[in-house]
């Protein structure tokens, strides 16, 4: 099976249980690290903001907050499902935003479009990651900011801590309470295989980004990287 | 001639710091507005008879899941921030966050479970319908089936619910720019005559915390199908105000022959 179509099974498999499951593996902190990663997007009144991969909706519903009044928020999720819930989830807190469902990797926006792109816990799931910020970077106003806020690199010291938690743990979690274990470990390889801070940022230099900056959270479990399109 | 000078400066400034004396209201002002219909709406806190309390006991557990989860997040993370510290601080610090992580694992785990049994007691609440001019409880099961005075068998509440609170966000955003044209396309002609007058100019957007929506009613009379939907949620009408609450019945029409889809032909407010 290839990387996509793992993803897609995955997340067909987890939607439904997609917030409890965030909530039980990041003992809760995913949601102070979506709002740090929005106050680091620093949306405005009257900016477009495109948010990639958007899950749940956790960052657009912010994002759409700070962008009133005139702003405009996209969401996009290459899985049906994921969308569709966002979508739902927004309308319960009377957020009304265009949805399209697309692959991160071909963007379907004219160029220069968006002040600001965000993808959280997304570029890890995409296959070309490369190809993908280059997209983003394309429908990027020269100027514009990308905030990926992502898993990351942990702080060496706590690295057997972290690799017991999400071998061990996770699946297990993700079995007794999504009813998939299978669909945690990809998460937890998913995590290991993914490029650490520094080249990550590499990559955004690469993509076309400058003035690129690491934050990282929680010793490196999770990294913000923000990026200015040239 | 100074002091002519010091005059023009306080016009010309004064001008300057006037600030644009826009007012905005959500669609409709808050009053009512349009066609109105005579649809009974259950009184919202008034525990007499069973099958409403059935329906309290239900508001009370939907809205259990997010105070507890913002309750148990912050004490989960302060186990997790406890266990950090630990690590750095203890000689013994690899045992003491290994313990630490195993408390907060049984936290999560006491918390999924108590989740899962309440979702599961959910499913075999009753429901009261809203809008019934009877009490009928029904199980949550038994919901598509189910056939009642006002809403007809068959019909897609669900998806009718989702589209009504699209069209609802729409309008208020159409009417807080001014897009006249968007307002138009979403509601009936009488409708848009009233609307017209009051549009605002997109200074200072009506903003929502929370939009719930109930359908009352589907009824057909003569060649027209007419439905009544109760928005409910938290809303401030201008920038900087305090959230309120509000509730108000949106009347939606649509012809029988379906040529066209539902529009919005009146706004009511319950009083």
């Amino acid at each position: 099976m290839d990387k996509s179509q793992t993803v897609r099974r995955v997340f067909d498999s987890v939607a439904e249980r997609y917030d409890v499951m965030n909530d039980l593996m990041s003992l809760g902190l995913h949601r102070a690290w979506k709002s740090f990663a929005v106050s680091v997007a620093r949306p405005r009144p009257g900016e477009r903001v495109l948010d990639v991969a958007a899950g749940s909706g956790d960052l657009a519903a912010a994002l759409c907050r700070k962008t009133q009044p005139g702003g405009e928020v996209w969401i996009t999720d290459i899985n049906r499902r994921m969308l569709e819930r966002g979508r739902d989830r927004l309308l319960d807190e009377g957020l009304a935003m265009p949805a399209v469902q697309c692959n991160g990797e071909r963007l379907p926006f004219p160029g220069g479009y968006f002040d600001c792109v965000t993808v959280g816990f997304g570029l890890r799931n995409m296959t070309h990651k490369g190809a993908a910020l280059a997209e983003m970077a394309r429908v990027l106003k020269p100027g514009g900011r990308l905030v990926v806020l992502e898993f990351s690199k942990v702080w060496k010291p706590l690295g057997r801590a972290y690799d017991w938690y999400s071998f061990k743990v996770l699946p297990w979690l993700g079995d007794k309470v999504a009813g998939d274990a299978s669909a945690y470990r990809y998460l937890a390889e998913s995590i290991r295989l993914h490029p650490d801070q520094a080249a990550l940022a590499a990559m955004l230099r690469d993509a076309g980004f400058s003035q690129v900056e690491v934050f990282n959270l929680a010793a490196g479990v999770v990294a913000i990287h923000r990026g200015v399109r040239i | 001639m100074s002091k002519w000078l010091l005059g023009v400066a306080i016009v010309a400034f004064g001008s300057l710091l006037a600030v644009p004396d826009v007012e905005a209201r959500r669609i409709g002002g808050g009053g009512n507005v349009g066609a109105q219909r005579n649809v009974t709406a259950p009184p919202k806190q008034t525990p007499a008879k069973p099958a409403q309390q059935a329906q309290g006991q239900q508001q009370g557990q939907q809205a259990a899941p997010a105070s507890t989860g913002s309750r148990w997040g912050a004490i989960l993370g302060g186990l997790a921030l406890g266990g950090l510290l630990g690590y750095f601080l203890g000689s013994a610090g690899g045992n003491l966050l290994g313990l630490l992580m195993i408390a907060g694992l049984v936290f999560a785990a006491v918390m999924a479970f108590r989740a899962f049994a309440r979702r599961r007691q959910e499913t075999h609440q009753p429901v009261q319908f809203a809008g019934m001019r009877e009490t009928v409880s029904v199980p949550v099961n038994e919901l598509p089936a189910m056939a009642s005075a006002s809403v007809p068998a068959g019909f897609d509440a669900a998806g009718f619910l989702r589209g009504a609170k699209m069209s609802f966000l729409r309008l208020q955003a159409a009417n807080d720019a001014g897009r006249l044209d968007e307002i138009r396309e979403l509601t009936t002609e009488d409708l848009y005559q009233e609307l017209k007058k009051d549009a605002g100019n997109g200074h200072q957007p009506t903003q929502f915390n929370g939009l719930e929506a109930e359908l009352l009613e589907v009824a057909t009379e003569g060649a027209q199908h007419w439905a009544s939907v109760r928005f409910s949620g938290t809303i401030s009408e201008a920038a900087g105000a305090a959230p309120a609450d509000f509730t108000e019945v949106w009347n939606l029409v649509k012809p029988a022959d379906g040529s066209s889809g539902w529009l919005l032909a009146g706004i009511q407010q319950m009083h």
